[in-house]
């Protein structure tokens, strides 16, 4: 669980940096039916990932980030693992001002904030 | 009309989805990818080709035979119980490969080529265990198209 000190953080980063107006978030569930909520994000459409270990570098890639209680109020029943909140292969779907991405992948910080890569 | 290539990887892919122990079929360019815990087991699909052309006839109208190898390679999640996981994979996989009733026309000398070891691949989540599985089969094209399978 997020230390306590660290508890407030979420909200202070998403009041500080959210977009003005909130994403909308779209699960396709396996058995065909699909969820859309509201979800404020922090989202940056062209971040850049250099990895020195694997000397790649990614120029241009859309990354989104959220508080993962605000996602769990939505999706509880994803809570048992945080890299699994948000899904790929096209099963979730973000709108960000009017534009669809799919989830690549979804990596927890440990201090109740989620990153998201996504793919335009 | 796509590569006749094309059409028979995805005509695998398409078959392989039919494997209900498998989550999903992709192209083996999915390993560049990040992977979700949940998409496992995976199947992944590469098509490697060999031509040989028939000689005599004029460019344009020569029949080729193309020698087609299918690279399955089946990924399993965590380390425990891993060739066991993969070889009960393996029995659905071949089981569903058996007969190489596609619909993409005429494939001959279908044959399961045997499996590969065990190899782990890196991935942008850790490693991969898998084990690639080889199927092949000719397919006959005239030089000039190579997007339509001579045999119907």
């Amino acid at each position: 669980m997020t230390a306590r000190i660290f508890a407030p953080l979420p909200r202070i980063f998403m009041r500080t940096f959210a977009s003005p107006s909130p994403a909308t978030w779209i699960r396709h569930r396996e058995d065909g039916t699909s969820a859309s909520d509201p979800l404020h994000v922090i989202f940056n459409a062209s971040s850049e990932i250099a990895d020195a270990d694997g000397i790649t570098m990614q120029t241009g890639v859309p990354i989104a980030r959220c508080a993962m209680a605000d996602a769990l109020r939505l999706e509880p029943s994803r809570a048992s693992k945080p890299e699994n909140i948000f899904k790929n292969d096209g099963r979730d779907e973000l709108v960000i001002d009017g534009q669809s991405y799919d989830v690549e992948s979804c990596r927890s910080d440990g201090y109740g904030m989620l990153t998201i890569v996504l793919k335009g | 009309m796509p590569h006749v290539r094309t059409q028979l990887r995805n005509a695998i892919k398409t078959r392989l989805s039919t494997v209900s122990s498998i989550k999903a079929a992709h192209n083996m360019s999915r390993l560049l990818r990040p992977f979700q815990d949940d998409n496992f087991p995976v199947a992944l699909v590469a098509v490697s080709e060999n031509v040989t052309q028939s000689p005599g006839s004029m460019i344009g109208q020569q029949p080729q035979t193309r020698s087609y190898t299918i690279h399955v390679r089946l990924g399993v999640e965590g380390d425990e119980d891993v060739e066991e996981r993969l070889e009960q994979l393996a029995v659905e996989v071949e089981k569903a490969m058996l007969r190489p009733d596609f619909g993409i026309g005429r494939i001959t000398n279908w044959r399961y080529g045997g499996a590969e070891d065990l190899s782990p691949v890196e991935i942008d989540c850790g490693l991969l265990c898998s084990q690639v599985l080889t199927f092949g089969g000719d397919i006959m094209t005239l030089d000039s198209a190579p997007d339509t399978n001579l045999h119907t």
